[in-house]
């Protein structure tokens, strides 16, 4: 929402005057600076951060072995320097985007190091030094990007480690005992970053990588419930998947009950939203992957549509307008897909087509009409914004 | 965060990637070298950045090995390459053969696992696609080899890709 122009047609309507106005004005750009200025500040780190990785990508040779080494560290101890600076007086803003650069810095030599002493090792045994040596200084960031771009860098860590481990254990264990640890101990990590992202501590300190934190760990939460839902368009001959069901019912099963612990601040029906997520995930996962039968797309369909519901009313349990509009889109253009997938003759295509268009206008015409009705209601109920 | 520890935190990563520096130049500076030759060029490494993909031709036919050890990698063995050359920086003949044979029998050994670490080889952007058509010509010749430092447990690490006895990024 545009600020200024909202405050002119009230002025203008008569509802405000113009000292409620300038109150007003100045209350919301004081809350905005400082996202604004993290926001541009993380961007800049990143910005940098990868420009370094880029260089050392190019692998220039005409720097001497030692040389480019040193200078790398040289480099290094200056931005370690400057972070310790800036952290020890409090320079909030400049602690952020040099922890941001030092971040990136970290992967660059690292990758750096792998070129010039010409390192075969396997990935994940870079990534993993990376996050682990990083997670101390990186507990210093407060902006929500740079707590994104962190969780996605310690995502990615975990991903490649556990391709790699489970890789391994294949050579121990059958195929069906490896992919039921795999999917309990990925559904368990999931669960675990919910729960970091929510412990006490972590929220006072930094709300806002917590809160960022809590979003995208939820919207993994949901992309996997649709990513198993996907099952749903192959045939299953299941001799594999056994025990990781039971696992991940328990798992699921916990959570549900932390999730009052962890949200005590939200709305009970929000935390019921929560609980359905939790529970579609696991209710696909016994249901879409475990018996065996033939490809039933259109419930494969359906089905997403149902988890785009249950998210989307979550969110808006929880406040949250713009995110509630996005998962409103997204169902509708579910639903239109839905169309293309089922139908093939002309005559079929063209006959869902039009249903479907009736029916995403239906869609777009209830969300014009009831969006503006449901912001006000929740801007009138003050409802937080917390762990949409 | 108090001082001491935000001093860690921050010279932590420092400390570490030193520690990787020190710990690369010790392996090749302390360690035998071994030479192998570089054959069959991936053409689909240009697609993924600037470092060339082959593999080692192992010479696997020297009748000193015959009384070794069978091993199969794929029967979840420890195995190793039993190393030995007839001269000082000549080309290596390798046998296949438990870890224990290698290392009581074999003038070096090479654990088997870290072979697929040695096939990339890091080349200069600006002359990367001069150094491609470089490493092409010798490896179908059988002049391109890759020399190995190995250290006494098995570990190997690239020290140089030779084309006609010269480092690649040097050869013309």
């Amino acid at each position: 929402m545009n600020i200024d122009k909202k405050l002119t047609q009230w002025r203008a309507a008569g509802h405000i005057d113009e000292t409620t106005a300038a109150r007003i004005a100045a209350f919301e750009q004081s809350g905005q600076r400082p996202i604004l200025l993290y926001a541009l500040g993380g961007l800049g780190a990143l910005t940098l951060g990868i420009g370094i990785i880029s260089v050392v990508a190019s692998n220039w040779q005409a720097i001497p072995r030692t040389t480019k080494l040193g200078m790398d560290l040289a480099l290094g101890l200056a931005l370690a320097l400057a972070l310790f600076r800036s952290a020890t007086r409090v320079q909030l803003w400049l602690t952020d985007v040099l922890a941001g650069i030092y971040y990136a810095f970290v992967l660059g030599s690292i990758a750096l190091i792998g070129q010039v002493y010409q390192l075969g090792s396997p990935q994940y045994q870079g990534l993993v030094t990376w996050s682990l040596t990083t997670i101390p200084f990186m507990l210093l960031v407060r902006g929500r990007l740079l707590g994104a771009v962190w969780l996605a860098g310690l995502a990615v860590t975990q991903a490649f480690c556990f391709a790699a481990l489970f890789d391994w254990l294949d050579d121990f264990w059958s195929q069906a005992t490896t992919l039921n640890l795999a999917i309990s101990l990925t559904f368990a990590s999931l669960l675990g970053y919910i729960v970091i992202a929510r412990a006490r501590s972590f929220v006072r300190a930094r709300p806002h990588v917590s809160e960022v934190w809590t979003r995208m760990s939820w919207t993994a939460v949901v992309a996997s419930a649709l990513a198993i839902s996907f099952a749903f368009y192959d045939e299953i001959d299941n001799d594999k998947l056994s025990w990781a069901v039971a696992v991940c019912g328990v798992l699921a099963a916990g959570m549900v009950a932390l999730l009052p612990r962890l949200y005590p601040e939200v709305a009970p029906r929000a935390r019921t939203g929560m609980a359905l997520l939790l529970a579609s995930v696991w209710l696909l996962l016994a249901t879409a992957t475990t018996f065996d039968r033939a490809a039933l797309p259109v419930l494969g369909a359906i089905v997403q549509v149902a988890v785009l519901g249950i998210a989307a009313w979550t969110v808006l349990a929880l406040g949250s307008v713009r995110s509630f509009n996005t998962l409103t889109a997204l169902i509708a253009l579910r639903v239109l897909v839905m169309y293309f997938e089922v139908f093939g003759s002309m005559l079929d295509t063209g006959l869902g087509m039009i249903s479907g268009g009736l029916l995403t206008l239906l869609l777009a015409w209830l969300w014009k009409r009831k969006s503006p009705e449901l912001a006000e209601r929740l801007s009138i109920e003050g409802t937080p914004d917390h762990a949409s | 965060m108090r001082r001491s520890f935000l001093a860690v935190a921050v010279v932590l990563p420092l400390i570490v990637l030193a520690l990787g520096m020190v710990r690369a130049e010790r392996h090749l500076g302390e360690n035998r070298r071994w030479i192998f030759e570089a054959t069959g060029y991936d053409p689909r490494d240009l697609l993924r950045g600037h470092y060339i993909i082959y593999r080692l031709a192992l010479d696997e036919t020297d009748p000193a090995f015959q009384d070794a050890e069978q091993c199969r990698d794929d029967s979840g063995d420890r195995c190793c390459l039993c190393l030995s050359a007839e001269t000082p920086g000549g080309p290596t003949k390798v046998q296949r053969t438990t870890c224990e044979f290698a290392y009581g029998r074999c003038e070096g050994a090479l654990q088997s696992q870290y072979l697929s670490e040695l096939q990339r080889y890091y080349i200069p952007e600006e002359r990367a696609a001069e150094i491609t058509r470089l490493f092409q010509d010798a490896s179908r010749e059988h002049r391109a080899q890759l020399v190995v430092a190995v250290d006494k447990s098995g570990r190997p690490q690239i020290d140089t890709l030779l084309v006609d006895d010269i480092p690649i990024e040097r050869a013309r």
